[in-house]
């Protein structure tokens, strides 16, 4: 039953708090965040408590849900964010009610994809987190908000809706939508690449794979802190966690024979990611542009396809739903100060925000992948695990690691350290909300940093089972 | 028995001509609508009750797509009723939106092709009168167009009567046909008159060659007739079709049916492609109509396995969307006077009018297909069939078609709230003061749109609850 309330406690607070937004409307925030902290508490009981989990062989619930180590550190992440997010637009005015009911209802949709047992339910869930990010970035995003929200759905949908032709042919085959029941030996012969195809086409626009990534750029610039939040932080983890879900134990025989176009895609994606960045004027696009580089390595790490390499992906996937959300929520504190991300126009910020510049520099830091921090043993893992698979081309992704540093350094160096233009000199320092929505992922950061065992221990088991699948383990 | 239902829909309308010649037009109204609501609860009572006897010789077999003809027909009828009651063509169009409505039945009822022929040209006079009644020179243009190629269609059907007869003795009975279908000497010429009536019913399906009559009829009839004329106009020659396609589905001549398929891609990708040039939404909605019935015949070359339960439940389903659809030009019309029936007319409506505009959110989100909305159910089961059924391609331009459409269905989203803000700006006046009067009251219309709309949530969200099977009593 926790896992069903996993679901409906957020869908439940995004329709209360559409009701008091109505009466209320300052304490939709209130309300909102009591329902994410909430879930949140529930998570984390449904995480070190696995007796709540257990669903009775009878199921007495009426859909099939599940959690095992593939989705408990995604639904860790994803209670962790959901909370956040609200934190992140506490200030939000412009109906703020539909806003947070909106964030909700995606917490709830998220959720549900990494949860779901059955095929039907996970596509249903996949395509209902659109909704909420279709008018979140649509209405609250900046700019060309507009545009970027429609590309959104438009380039999403192409994907999943291919996805949902794959789904459809493995339902309607072997009449079977529990996602456990399901092995490769259940689908026919000879629709195995079919199937593994048609799966990816969804997965890979969602992580995005390289050639793939366009909407990305746009998506998490137009979109609302809150919003990037989500989008980087979890919604990308959709579809490194449907590769490992389905596309790979589905069809292990397709999935080998594509690892070496997989781990071309995903070394690209890192160097071109890191290029890229480099390159960027705007603060925000240079974080939506290392996202691609990061999931780069989560691509790698699923082509290599070793369980350490695969607990690496799932490493990474977490890691990079720390550090990216961190960083969108700092570049949203800072614009909402500065009215620009331009990071010609910025410089020195250290000086009037101390602390906002602390914890740019730690986010930073981490986004590099510094020991100690998250992004430091997935990333390590898949270089080393990298090295075994396909050998000497891990110095591309060693060179695409030493990028990752330039970019970022050089972001750090342009907007906390120099110069201070004039205008921004008397700034205010973050405020007590803004300050304690950064909390959640500093810890997380460090956490995982110097214990990255407290996931990896976790996915291990289905890290080996589905090496196995694959015929590496 | 299955007659009484259908008769019931044409008494309604038959009273309704009576007392609006007194000039009862309210009585008119109701009377046409409470005919239709009857004829629609005894067959859809039929239709769904376990045990209806199958009578030895019957031309009508009360189907749930039948039955849902009557029902669609009676939703058009009652959620407009306060805007045909206060129009003087109003009576008009009642009485013939619900002989519309019932001879819809009678062709989705039709197991006979003699029957589904009368019952076919009954319903394009009807319609013909729809079109015609706006009297204006566009209207009447369109309601030449409608003739015309109706005619056209009409020449179709005859010469697939003249082939079907030469080959079954004079039964024209679905069951005669598929009796002599399976004998292989036969099986070519019958497949020959049955791909005849097909072209006849893609007509009046509106299907890709045969759909330009479509555009303009769905802009030029007043949007109450389209809502009957788009659902149950739509729901009963999809529906025919399929019959048709189960009698000689299994049997060398199923070999004619991957012509449908040709019909179905050609329908979804030119249907999409035009819709996204279009300004004004029921322009829009015609086109759009032309893939979603292309997407209904995807399921029809399996009719005889699979898509036998598929194509049945999306039409209905797309029939309900649809009537929603119009339903909600008809509520939008009522409130705002000053809406020229354009996309662009739509921007700020969520702030004008929020609850209307959250009803468009979920009919927009039904027609592309998204889960939690009914729409989804009937796509993954007509692309499922088609996917199982080795028309994988078919089903992969389904999809894809349904991407291309939500940038037109989202487009009017985009419209009604992302480009909220532009409006407060733009020179176009907020009308701020209408905002507390509307959100008060209301008219039926607009009623009838977040019932409808609500109707279609919860024909999304219930069979992730219950299980598919919550569906297939729709078959």
């Amino acid at each position: 039953m926790t896992l069903t309330a996993l679901i409906a406690l957020p869908l439940m607070g995004a329709g209360l708090v559409l009701i008091v937004g109505r009466v209320r409307p300052s304490s939709a925030r209130v309300l909102a965040l009591a329902t994410a902290s909430g879930s949140l508490l529930l998570t984390v009981l449904a995480v070190t408590l696995p007796a709540a989990i257990s669903t009775p062989a009878s199921a007495a619930v009426p859909w099939l849900l599940r959690a095992d180590g593939l989705s408990l550190p995604l639904i860790g992440l994803t209670g962790i964010l959901g909370v956040v997010a609200i934190l992140a637009s506490w200030g939000e005015t412009r109906r703020a009610a539909s806003h947070f009911a909106l964030l909700l209802a995606l917490q709830s949709a998220v959720t549900t994809v990494f949860l779901a047992d059955d095929l039907i339910l996970f596509y249903v869930a996949w395509e209902a987190v659109l909704i909420p990010m279709f008018f979140l970035i649509g209405v609250w995003g900046h700019e060309n908000r507009r545009q970027a929200a429609m590309k959104f759905f438009i380039y999403t949908f192409a994907g999943s809706a291919l996805m949902l032709v794959g789904l459809l042919v493995v339902v309607f085959t072997t009449g079977e939508v529990r996602m456990s029941a399901l092995t490769a030996a259940s689908l026919a012969p000879g629709t195995h690449d079919l199937v593994f195809w048609l799966l990816v086409a969804g997965f890979a626009v969602k992580v995005p794979v390289f050639p793939l990534h366009t909407w990305l750029p746009d998506a998490h610039v137009e979109a609302p802190v809150a919003g990037s939040i989500m989008l980087a932080g979890v919604l990308l983890k959709m579809g490194g966690y449907g590769l490992l879900r389905l596309a790979l134990p589905l069809a292990p025989e397709a999935a080998r024979a594509a690892a070496p176009l997989f781990a071309t895609l995903g070394i690209i994606g890192i160097v071109y990611g890191a290029f890229v960045a480099l390159a960027q004027t705007d603060l925000k696009r240079l974080v939506a542009y290392s996202s691609v580089a990061h999931m780069g390595f989560v691509v790698l790490a699923i082509a290599i396809g070793t369980p350490l390499a695969l607990t690496a992906a799932m490493l990474g996937m977490i890691a990079h739903g720390l550090t990216a959300p961190l960083l969108f929520l700092l570049v949203g504190q800072l614009q909402d100060r500065t009215h620009t991300r331009e990071l010609a126009r910025l410089g020195g910020l250290m000086r009037p925000l101390p602390g906002w510049g602390t914890v740019f520099v730690f986010a930073s830091l981490a986004s590099m992948g510094l020991p100690g921090l998250a992004g430091f043993p997935g990333e390590l893992v898949t270089v080393l695990e990298g090295y075994g698979a396909f050998g000497w081309w891990m110095v591309a992704v060693a060179g695409g690691i030493v990028l990752a540093g330039a970019y970022t350094l050089r972001a750090v160096r342009l907007v906390a350290f120099g110069p201070l233009p004039a205008e921004w000199a008397a700034l205010p320092d973050l405020t007590f909300p803004e300050a304690l929505a950064t909390v959640p992922l500093v810890l997380g950061i460090v956490v995982l940093g110097v214990w990255p065992s407290l996931v990896a221990d976790t996915v291990a088991p289905v890290a080996s089972s589905i090496a196995h699948a694959l015929g590496v383990g | 028995m299955p007659f009484i239902p259908l008769a019931l829909g044409f008494l309604g309308g038959a009273v309704a001509l009576i007392l609006g010649a007194w000039g009862h037009r309210h009585c008119a109204v109701i009377a046409s609508a409470s005919g239709l609501g009857l004829g629609a609860v005894g067959g859809a009572w039929l239709a769904l009750s376990a045990h209806t006897p199958l009578v030895p010789g019957a031309v009508v077999v009360m189907t749930p797509a039948a039955a849902s003809c009557l029902v669609l027909g009676a939703i058009a009828l009652t959620a407009c009723s306060a805007t045909l009651a206060a129009t003087p063509a109003g009576p008009r169009i009642a009485i013939l939106g619900a002989f519309a409505a019932s001879s819809a039945a009678l062709v989705a009822a039709a197991v006979d092709v003699g029957v589904l022929f009368v019952a076919v040209e009954t319903l394009a006079l009807c319609g013909l009168g729809l079109v015609a009644i706006a009297d204006t020179d566009h209207a009447r243009e369109a309601a030449m167009k409608w003739f015309i190629q109706g005619s056209v269609a009409t020449v179709f059907f005859i010469i697939g009567i003249g082939v079907l007869l030469s080959r079954t003795d004079g039964s024209l009975s679905y069951a005669a046909i598929a009796l002599r279908a399976s004998a292989p000497s036969a099986a070519g010429p019958l497949a020959v008159g049955v791909v005849l009536v097909l072209v006849a019913l893609a007509f009046k399906a509106g299907a890709f060659p045969f759909h330009s009559w479509m555009p303009d009829a769905f802009e030029m009839a007043p949007p109450a007739a389209v809502a009957v004329l788009a659902s149950a106009g739509k729901v009963a020659p999809v529906a025919a079709a399929l019959g048709l396609a189960v009698s000689i589905a299994g049997t060398a001549s199923a070999r004619v049916l991957p012509i449908v398929a040709f019909v179905s891609v050609a329908s979804i990708v030119f249907g999409n492609l035009v819709a996204l040039r279009q300004r004004t939404l029921a322009r829009m909605l015609a086109y759009s109509a032309i893939a979603q019935v292309g997407y209904a015949l995807a399921a029809i070359p399996l009719a005889g396995g699979s898509g036998g339960a598929a194509v049945p439940i999306f039409v209905m389903l797309y029939g309900v969307t649809s009537v929603a659809s119009f339903v909600f030009i008809v509520a939008l019309r009522e409130c705002d006077d000053e809406w020229d029936g354009s996309i662009a007319g739509l921007t700020g409506l969520s702030r004008r009018r929020p609850a209307l505009a959250a009803s468009l959110v979920v009919i927009m989100l039904s027609l592309t297909g998204i889960p939690l909305t009914a729409g989804f159910w009937g796509k993954f089961l007509v692309f499922g069939a088609a996917a199982t059924g080795g028309y994988l391609w078919l089903a992969i331009a389904g999809v894809l078609g349904s991407v291309v459409s939500f940038g037109y269905y989202g487009n009017v989203l985009r419209r009604a709230y992302l480009d909220a803000d532009a409006d407060d700006r733009s020179g176009r006046p907020t009308r701020i003061s209408d905002g507390d009067t509307e959100s008060s009251g209301g008219g039926v219309a607009a009623a009838a749109t977040v019932v409808l709309a609500l109707a279609l949530l919860v024909a999304g969200i219930a069979p992730l609850i219950t299980g598919l099977g919550a569906l297939l009593p729709l078959r």
